[in-house]
């Protein structure tokens, strides 16, 4: 009796910390533990941990495996938090688990109404944490606040309405006293926005539709009506900058998706990232990546943040692989362009002018006969996490190489909640992997991790895979980079030139992104595959 | 009164799954209810199904007749109210008048696609499958060789004009699951077979004596892909007489049913 009381104590003691905003802000100095969903403000999936190196990455063993209940595919990042992961279940359950055993300290099950079928899957992406309070967005549009230590309902608030098609599936982001979040599901007409909720109540304290409304500035480049279902949703989580007090969105592709005839201008703010104040909500500056996009071409991949020197000067800078098949080298603190060079064959755009601003090739628009363009719909990357290495100064994502589709368009009627793409597409590789048999031949394309020079967006290093990958990337401070992908392989490179170190087969598809941490002075990587999520570490002598 | 009758057959659905006593009948296939069926489902399926119904590569081919989550007409409806777990087939919450709609429009392409009849004689067709010697690669009924798709219920998933075509130009239209690997290994040794599976550190293979192979690629010196059909073009042979029957023969073939040749 006396052991389960010592025991429930050290469990509740790990289970219960505290995460002040301070240590949000300075999260990169808590190389231990990984408190936001991309790791830090940040956002450069870069752990400062060191222990394993690629000397002895070869000797990396499975630790323990955690199995999800559901059987829809795991997107979301797990959070660390001194020694307790909490994550995600989908659709909506949460789970903590402790980070040396992989046994559960609690869980949290959040039941859907009936009637909640969102545009793309099932889909939660994680969590956030402040104090001591777990943040969760629901696909029934809901913010549900838990204890952290108990995993006990503090309160839900309504962000979106369901049934008009809104879904939450984005790990929501904490900044001082605020949750922000916004809505996925930008193939059933929404008007997307990013919102700020009151962290202790819920209330919301500031809405910014992504789609403006008439006397809004950029409200000029929807004609007609057609800016009431414009899409723009917000799925993936996006970056802050405490010393600039800016939050950075990447933002979703305009509706509907394949037919931009209903909607001609540049459809602002879709396909754009937003600099916005997390205070007020008002927007500082945008970029917008593709205007009038027909491609589905989502600008929702996640803002890396990094100060570097580049060209003659210091400058705070963002680097954007985006879906578009470009590589962007944005000033932060601006929004000014300073580069842009593809990184995949693309055949859409011949180039970008001084702005950024892509020059169209015509005849690459979606049609009712068809059409054929580089990258494919799933884009030349997406949502997964990328990562800023500040020891080799490069920038890796994963790639979707030499991959294209055929894109149709044709009239569609708006129905409030309903699929709304106007057209379809064809490509040879699915979407998202529902088997584990792979006969396609190589011309439909492949995955590739790639490491690229901010400085001239060239080409470093390429690891080319035989399927394409949906999994993010971690670099760490030993110069490893760890990875999965879609053939369910979960494996380390050697971060200065790409070399395989050490692989792992775990059978089922990698669909979020590594990270690691650290417990008891022994560091961990984890990730999760299938319907699972396994850490490893460094073998001990028997 | 109508929307009562709905009502009533999505109440009792799960009672007739068990049972099967009851047939639910769809209620809803005026041609009006077609037109409807037709602009929901392009609207709403046709991105993953493709316009016509035939399939993309996110959601499978609807006019097959023959579906892996039922084919009865209280099956589709089902499996769109309901949606298929572990898929990227959603649930939609549409009135069941509108569900019935879709499975009005979904049964009008099934229909559209098998309209043509076989000519032949199915009965005389299977002979010319056994003595053309079709049985040594394909299978029927459990019956015949590995090597060349099982044609079990081909009568359901091919019309007679794609029946025609793989008969006659074998190597139009071959599925990637019946491509050949033929490798030469570092030993130099040779090996070929049809192409199971591949990931970045191996690929696995089926030989022509069924044995299942998995090689690493680092062993492997040279790899091709042969999107070629093994399949001897022997069909163009056929008279035409002879080639009816045999079309007849394999649209008659449709999953458990081994055909109307005995």
């Amino acid at each position: 009796m006396r052991r389960t009381l010592i025991a429930l104590a050290a469990a509740s003691f790990a289970a219960s910390g505290q995460v002040p905003y301070e240590r949000l802000r300075n999260a990169q100095t808590e190389a231990q533990n990984w408190l936001t969903y991309n790791g830090s403000y940040a956002s450069n999936h870069h752990s400062a941990l060191d222990q394993i190196t690629p000397g002895n990455v070869r000797n990396l063993e499975l630790k323990w495996v955690w199995q999800a209940n559901s059987l829809e595919k795991l997107e979301a990042t797990p959070l660390v938090v001194d020694g307790v992961i909490y994550l995600t279940d989908p659709p909506n359950d949460v789970v903590a688990v402790d980070a040396r055993t992989g046994r559960v300290f609690w869980t949290y099950r959040h039941p859907l109404p009936p009637g909640v079928a969102p545009c793309c899957g099932q889909v939660n992406r994680g969590l956030a944490i402040l104090d001591n309070t777990l943040y969760l967005g629901t696909l029934d549009g809901r913010l549900v606040a838990l204890d952290a230590g108990s995993g006990r309902k503090k309160w839900d608030a309504k962000v979106a309405d369901y049934t008009k098609g809104y879904a939450l599936t984005v790990a929501p982001l904490a900044v001082k006293d605020k949750i922000i979040i916004g809505s996925a599901c930008g193939e059933f007409g929404i008007r997307g926005f990013v919102a700020a909720h009151d962290a202790k109540t819920g209330k919301q304290i500031w809405k910014f539709n992504t789609i403006p409304a008439p006397g809004e500035p950029g409200h000029e480049t929807w004609k007609g009506d057609s800016w009431k279902y414009g899409g723009g949703s917000v799925w993936v989580t996006g970056s802050y900058d405490p010393a600039l007090n800016l939050t950075y969105w990447g933002i979703g592709n305009p509706g509907p998706d394949w037919n931009p005839y209903v909607r001609p201008g540049d459809n602002l703010y879709t396909d754009c990232v937003l600099a916005l104040d997390p205070d007020t909500g008002q927007m500082k500056w945008h970029f917008q990546f593709t205007p009038n996009d027909n491609w589905d071409f989502d600008s929702v991949q996640i803002p890396v943040l990094a100060d570097i020197k580049w060209k003659d000067r210091e400058r705070k800078v963002m680097l954007w692989g985006n879906r578009n098949g470009f590589f962007y080298v944005l000033d932060r603190t601006s929004g000014e362009f300073l580069l842009g060079k593809p990184f995949v064959k693309q055949t859409w755009a011949a180039g970008l002018d001084e702005r950024g601003r892509p020059v169209r090739v015509p005849g690459k628009g979606p049609s009712l006969a068809g059409t054929e363009v580089w990258p494919g719909v799933q884009g030349g990357t997406n949502w997964y996490a990328p990562s800023f290495s500040p020891r080799t100064q490069l920038f890796y994502l994963t790639a979707w190489e030499d991959y294209h589709s055929t894109y149709y368009a044709w009239e569609q009627e708006y129905e409030a909640g309903k699929w709304y793409a106007g057209g379809s597409v064809r490509a040879e590789v699915p979407a998202i992997r529902r088997e584990a048999i792979r006969t396609w031949g190589p011309e439909a394309g492949y995955g590739v991790v790639r490491a690229i020079d901010p400085q001239t967006g060239t080409r470093v290093w390429d690891y080319k895979m035989s399927d394409v990958s949906d999994s993010g990337l971690l670099t760490t401070a030993a110069d490893l980079l760890f990875s999965g992908n879609r053939e369910g392989h979960f494996f380390a490179l050697d971060a200065k030139n790409g070399k395989l170190l050490w692989n792992r087969y775990l059978g089922g598809q990698v669909a979020s992104s590594p990270i690691s941490y650290s417990v008891d002075g022994k560091q961990y990587v984890t990730i999760a595959a299938g319907h699972s999520l396994f850490t490893f570490g460094l073998r001990e002598p028997q | 009164m109508r929307c009562k009758a709905v009502l009533l057959c999505c109440a009792i659905l799960p009672v007739v799954a068990q049972h099967g006593s009851v047939k639910v009948v769809n209620p809803y296939t005026s041609p009006e209810d077609l037109a409807a069926g037709a602009k929901l489902f392009r609207a709403q399926c046709a991105t993953c199904h493709g316009e016509a119904a035939r399939g993309t590569t996110t959601g499978p081919d609807l006019t097959s007749g023959s579906l892996r989550h039922g084919s009865s007409d209280e099956a589709i409806f089902l499996t769109i109210s309901k949606g298929v777990s572990g898929t990227p087939m959603p649930a939609f919450n549409f009135a069941g008048e509108r569900i019935w709609t879709l499975v009005t429009h979904i049964r009008a392409m099934s229909i559209a696609r098998g309209a043509s009849q076989a000519s032949g004689n199915p009965g005389e067709g299977r002979r010319i499958y056994q003595s053309a010697g079709c049985a040594g690669c394909h299978t029927v009924a459990g019956e015949g060789g590995l090597v060349g798709p099982d044609l079990s219920d081909v009568g359901s998933r091919l019309s007679l004009q794609e029946l025609r075509s793989s008969v006659l130009q074998p190597d139009g239209t071959v599925a990637p699951e019946y491509w050949t690997a033929s490798l030469r290994m570092s030993s130099g040794q040779k090996i070929t077979g049809t192409r199971l599976n591949e990931d970045t550190f191996s690929i696995q293979l089926r030989d022509s004596k069924g044995k299942l192979i998995s090689v690493y690629r680092k062993d492997v010196a040279d790899y091709e892909i042969v999107r070629k059909s093994p399949m001897p073009g022997s069909g163009a042979k056929l008279k035409t007489p002879e080639l009816d029957h045999l079309l007849a023969f394999l649209a008659s073939l449709r999953n458990s049913d081994v055909g109307s040749g005995q």
